[in-house]
């Protein structure tokens, strides 16, 4: 229990590798527990990077090469960081209103049914125990990703091209808590979704009134927190996928429109390396969070140079975390492609009915269409702002879109089924921006003249 | 929350109609999604909702039973084999078979396994196997020896290699 219970925490450690986050602008002036989050959010990217980069150069992964280095150069960031910022005056915290309650009791009921559904089974990942569970303890017994696991014939199972930022969190699970501990590590699919609450929270509360902040980041947890078992999704990818991409997105959204001062556009460039690191689905997640950052951009009157930096800046950091890990394959001979079951282009539109059909069923998401629901209702309410919501939209558009075109090609007797075990799976990403698309769709105009 | 008070003009106005219109939406999805939660725990029979559960794989729909109870089979199958020996994996169908192959490199760390199946295709590398893991014991391999039979298979020693 003892063993398990700190298996269960460990990721939370990550926060120390993250913390000049918790005191850049504006994250420096959000809620302890936000500013947590973005410490974790950053000490998970980093921790990734690093480890594949010492993996890469044959460096195992040891309490000096690992923990020294970036605990340290953390510490000393955050220190530089904390000295320049000047001292917040003593407040009395936030007024506890009936939201705020609301809040603190959406979060105790979504965490304990993520977590009793955790570990009483009943949203177990088979990919836990088919490959993310075993990279992670291969990992950890050899100190580096193991290149001759991922080459081996008969790996293709384990998506050996899939970025490792997954296992190597569960390889620290792995060093901290002594072993891993397979029913406690189901439950790890809570902390990906509660460390993304506060964080969510004060992102929101950056263009909406703190109360409505708080309702709506607790109706996107409550609607993972039934997604996520639903989607029998504990334990593999896709809660810290949600956690990346709903906290890029937000914080792209978070700066109010024409106003770039005191922005956390930083910190959604790091949540996108997040995303490009936890699985290769994940590059059509980025690859459409860009592009409706960029599409914003452009509507939004931004042209020449300016225009070029952000592009430059969305592009360039995350790709570059990628990069750590494309290295790392084309040196230790890791197979670079993924086996597919359809060739892309082959498609057929004789079954679109069927495919229509089954996609609506499976947008259930555990919530009988109401996450969804509300979520499209909202932002067709605020219709008239969708050029500010593009990095939300295109995104919760886009996978939709890309997973009704990869059905189209499927070939088999057993569409529904195959429906059925992906589409829960991987439209999360897309629940979650279209959430925080809404969230933000319903933010009060900005005044003028201040 | 500091952050609440930013001086950049975007939350000026007063909340007024619209947004407690808002905030109601939100709060009516949260005590819908609310509902939902209880909703899941109520079609539980109460006598199976927080018992503990046995393996990973206790209660995850659709499963074929096999797989379920392979992966106690084979935490029972880790305390017989020696370390560094090889195994493979002999089931009723392909592709429980290599289901069961795939979790037992999570559980049969210090082994070295070789599939029989993987999906539909047979592998030959199987063959070479010392020891043969027989979920709920459905076959005995020619010629080998039965080293323990276990509640969820057997073990079957093969001889040297």
């Amino acid at each position: 229990m003892a063993e398990g219970t700190l298996f269960f925490l460990a990721p939370l450690a990550l926060s120390l590798f993250g913390l000049p986050a918790a005191w850049a602008s504006p994250v420096d002036r959000f809620s302890p527990a936000g500013r947590f989050s973005a410490a974790f959010v950053t000490g998970v990217v980093a921790f990734t990077v690093w480890l594949t980069i010492l993996s890469t150069a044959g460096i195992r992964w040891s309490a000096v090469s690992v923990v020294l280095p970036l605990g340290g150069g953390s510490l000393a960031l955050a220190v530089v960081l904390a000295r320049r910022v000047p001292p917040r005056s003593p407040g009395g915290g936030e007024p506890r209103t009936l939201a705020w309650i609301l809040g603190v009791a959406s979060f105790a009921i979504g965490s304990g049914h993520l977590a009793l559904a955790a570990l009483t089974s009943r949203a177990t990942s088979m990919d836990y125990l088919y490959f993310w569970g075993v990279k992670a303890l291969r990992f950890a017994r050899i100190g580096g990703i193991d290149a001759s696991l991922l080459a081996e014939p008969f790996a293709s199972h384990m998506h050996s091209n899939y970025p490792p930022l997954v296992p190597l969190v569960y390889g620290w699970g792995i060093e901290v808590a002594g072993a891993l501990s397979w029913q406690f590590g189901l439950a790890t699919c809570a902390i990906w979704l509660m460390a993304a609450v506060p964080l969510l929270r004060d992102l929101l509360a950056m263009r909406l009134p703190p109360d409505e902040a708080t309702m709506a980041s607790s109706f996107w947890f409550l609607a993972f927190a039934l997604a996520v078992p639903a989607a029998y999704s504990a334990g593999n990818a896709e809660p810290p996928l949600v956690l990346f991409s709903s906290v890029a997105i937000a914080a792209l959204l978070s700066a109010a429109p024409g106003r770039e001062g005191g922005s956390a556009r930083w910190l959604a460039l790091i949540a996108l390396a997040g995303v490009l690191l936890t699985k290769n689905e994940g590059v059509i997640v980025y690859a459409l969070i860009a592009a409706g950052a960029l599409a914003g951009d452009v509507l939004g009157g931004l042209r020449g140079a300016q225009l070029s930096r952000r592009a430059a800046s969305i592009t360039i950091f995350p790709l570059a975390a990628l990069g750590s890990w494309l290295l790392f394959e084309v040196l230790h001979g890791v197979p670079m492609h993924d086996v597919t079951r359809e060739q892309a282009g082959e498609l057929s539109l004789s079954h679109a009915g069927s495919v229509a059909v089954e996609f609506f069923r499976n947008l259930d998401a555990g919530s009988g269409w109401i996450a969804w629901a509300l979520a499209v209702a909202v932002i067709a309410v605020s219709w008239r702002r969708w050029r500010l919501l593009l990095p939300a939209i295109v995104p919760a558009l886009g996978i939709l879109l890309f997973l009704f075109v990869y059905y189209l090609h499927y070939r088999g007797e057993s569409l529904g089924v195959w429906v059925s075990w992906t589409m829960p799976r991987v439209s999360l990403s897309a629940l979650g921006a279209a959430i925080v698309g809404a969230a933000f769709a319903s933010a009060p105009e900005p005044s003028s003249g201040t | 929350m500091d952050v609440t008070t930013e001086k950049d003009g975007t939350r000026g106005a007063s909340p007024g109609r619209a947004g407690e219109a808002r905030r109601l939406v939100w709060f009516a999805g949260c005590v819908a999604l609310t509902a939902m939660i209880g909703a899941y725990w109520w079609r539980i029979p109460a006598a199976d909702r927080f018992r503990a559960a046995v393996s990973p794989l206790d209660r995850v729909a659709g499963m074929n039973t096999e797989t379920r109870v392979g992966w106690q089979f084979l935490w029972q199958a880790r305390d017989v084999l020696p370390a560094g020996a090889t195994y493979t994996i002999v089931g009723s169908e392909p592709h429980a078979e290599t289901s069961l192959y795939f979790m037992s490199l999570a559980v049969l760390t210090e082994l070295r396994g070789m599939p029989s199946h993987y999906g539909e295709l047979p592998v030959e590398q199987g063959g070479a196997a010392r020891y043969v893991l027989v979920s709920r014991c459905s076959l005995e391999p020619p010629g080998a020896t039965l080293v323990q039979r276990l509640d969820d298979g057997c073990v079957w020693d093969r001889g040297a290699r």
